[in-house]
């Protein structure tokens, strides 16, 4: 049943993908319409991957890369439509959108059995360490396309749609860096309760790490006056590029004894 | 001189620099903490700086990082105090417009603020306290607390559940905290849950048993009697008055062809004991008991069987025992640097939002 809703989703969200750009020609309203109601309807059907997964496992869907490469897509997702439905902006879905699909096509293909948690999992510590932390990952990404709609804009756009970029940058970045604070500090305290240490020096702890300085320093970057603009959008870039070599690239290529 | 010096430091391009410098350090250090665990494994087993300018100083191939990430990070310190110690100075300046200082402005002070403390907590927890791993403590008995002559700890309880998958559903060790043989604390410490008491911190980190006694079947006559027989000691004297002496254990039994007992081999392949029983001062029986086939090889005497009938086993709980007096400063700071930053994100209607809304 997971798996048939999985690829319910994942069929949806590359639906939506493309009638989403087939749809930018802003004369076409009703494609743009079917394009909102197709990734509403993945977005529904990735909740109920969740909810699915959470009755099957018993726990929060945080677990393994399965579940935290479909949390991670969830909160892209739910991301995606505070913007629709609050800001009517639709444009950062071009790059968010293939981010969730292949999160959830990486996903599909992974191991997703069902595993139980070892005790020391079994605390609600974890939970919020990780949902913060991911949601702060899907904050980090919509920085990222908005950035890098801000450099393919540059020369052509108007002085508002720039600032509009700049703005979902700035502000995404700087809610993902709370986010991400708070995860550090919940895992923190998680790590004190669980092992007597607040902080481990082992790769993930040190790639959280280098990724919450390098947003101090992307943050500040803000106040210099010539670095707004471009720098900022293309630290937003390669801010996604470090976010990913922290939730992914750590675990696939080195040894680490945080999980995911 | 000072004047540029403290204009240097407050510059905020040197905290990006700076930012960006320990990114890409911790970076190289992330993929040299995976690379190099022969190294650096070893951090978190004892306080950071005696690690640091022990092994760490011995390994600076792998642990060169470190080194440059705590000048980065004092330089980093630095920029942060001299930039606070500006902006508060600038707000506290008497001027005419009162107004001029934003909440938003203080907030980020008490960020910086936040921070600041949060590093200094750090320093306290990297230079003292004390850690302790692998504390046996078998349930029944007690051990002293580390460095303190006063405090000793319990375990009365060890409670410990598995599924039937094997998975451990429960590993709870009931300990009391006694200082002059008054319980100060009762704690079931659980993962996840520790004792905490007076900065000091105690965890279960796994459980085990320890083989205690050696157990022999007594039978015959219509009766039936278990004696055991702690392995720290010789011999045992049974409610019947047998008493049985351990004369000695051999890893692997066999005999040569005079029928004399050796063994063929230094490891346990099929341990052997030796018992001799006697009644009073009179000796009754001597015999070899093959631990690996305890019923196949009986001693017999007055009418009885005596029968080797395996081990007993004592449950004990292994705990990491802690004192970390840094960790209360990183929490104040942490927690002053996140309820800061919220703050700020909520000051103003504007400020939760994720895009300026167009007026």
């Amino acid at each position: 049943m997971t798996e048939i809703f999985l690829w319910l989703s994942i069929a949806f969200y590359g639906a939506g993908f493309i009638s989403h750009v087939l749809a930018r020609n802003e004369s076409r309203h009703t494609l743009q319409r079917v394009s909102t109601y197709i990734l509403i309807l993945a977005l529904a059907f990735l909740t109920i991957v969740l909810a699915l997964r959470i009755m099957e496992t018993g726990h929060a869907p945080m677990a393994g890369r399965f579940e935290t490469l479909l949390f991670f897509s969830w909160s892209i997702a739910v991301l995606n439509t505070i913007l629709l439905f609050r800001y009517r902006l639709r444009t950062t879905d071009t790059l968010t959108i293939p981010v969730i699909f292949l999160a959830l096509l990486l996903a599909a293909f992974s191991d997703s059995g069902v595993y139980r948690l070892p005790l020391v999992l079994k605390t609600w510590w974890f939970e919020i360490h990780v949902v913060t932390s991911f949601f702060a990952y899907a904050l980090f990404t919509l920085a990222a396309a908005a950035g890098a709609f801000y450099l393919l804009r540059e020369k052509t756009g108007t002085g508002t749609e720039l600032g509009i970029y700049q703005n979902i940058t700035y502000r995404s970045i700087l809610w993902g860096f709370a986010f991400f604070s708070g995860s550090m500090l919940l895992g923190a305290i998680w790590g004190y309760l669980a092992w007597g240490n607040y902080w481990l020096w082992e790769s993930k702890s040190a790639a959280s790490l280098l990724l919450w300085f390098y947003y101090v320093g992307v943050l500040h970057t803000r106040m210099l006056k010539g670095w707004r603009g471009k720098t900022v959008s293309v630290m937003a870039i390669i801010g996604f590029a470090l976010v990913m070599f922290t939730y992914l690239g750590v675990s696939i290529f080195l040894k680490s004894s945080h999980g995911m | 001189m000072m004047k540029s010096i403290w204009k240097f430091f407050t510059s905020t391009r040197l905290a990006v620099v700076l930012s960006l410098l320990i990114t890409i350090d911790v970076l190289t250090g992330t993929i040299l903490l995976s690379s190099s665990p022969k190294a650096l494994g070893a951090i978190d087993l004892e306080i950071f700086f005696y690690w640091l300018f022990g092994a760490g100083l011995n390994n600076l191939t792998a642990s060169w990082w470190i080194f440059l990430l705590l000048i980065l990070l004092a330089l980093f310190v630095v920029n942060t105090i001299v930039c606070t110690v500006d902006s508060i100075v600038f707000m506290l300046r008497p001027r005419r417009d009162a107004a001029r200082i934003k909440p938003r402005r203080i907030l980020s002070q008490a960020i910086h603020l936040g921070f600041i403390i949060g590093l200094l907590g750090h320093l306290v927890s990297s230079a003292s306290g004390f850690r302790t791993m692998d504390n046996r403590l078998f349930e029944g008995s007690s051990i002293p607390m580390p460095q303190s002559s006063e405090l000793s700890l319990r375990l009365n309880k060890l409670d410990v559940a598995f599924t039937k998958n094997g998975d451990m559903q429960r590993m709870d060790a009931y300990l009391s905290l006694i200082r002059d043989k008054r319980v100060v604390k009762d704690k079931v410490v659980r993962l996840n849950e520790p004792l905490l008491y007076q900065g000091n911190a105690v965890y279960i980190t796994h459980h085990g048993e320890a083989p205690e006694s050696m157990k022999f079947e007594l039978s015959g006559n219509g009766t039936q009697e278990i004696i055991k027989i702690k392995l720290h000691e010789k011999s045992v004297t049974s409610s019947r008055g047998y008493t049985l002496k351990l004369e000695g254990l051999i890893p692997d039994f066999a005999r040569d062809s005079k029928g004399k007992v050796y063994s063929a081999s230094k490891q346990f392949r099929n341990p052997a004991l030796e018992v001799k029983v006697y009644k009073g001062e009179k000796f009754l029986v001597t015999g070899w008991f093959l631990l690996q086939y305890p019923d196949k090889t009986p001693l017999a005497f007055d009418g009885l069987k005596l029968v080797f009938s395996g081990l007993t086993y004592r449950p004990y709980a292994v705990l990491t025992i802690n004192r970390d007096p840094g960790a209360v400063i990183v929490l104040s700071g942490a927690l002053i640097f996140i309820i800061s930053l919220i703050w700020l994100l909520f000051i103003k209607g504007e400020g939760m939002e994720l895009v300026k809304r167009q007026t």
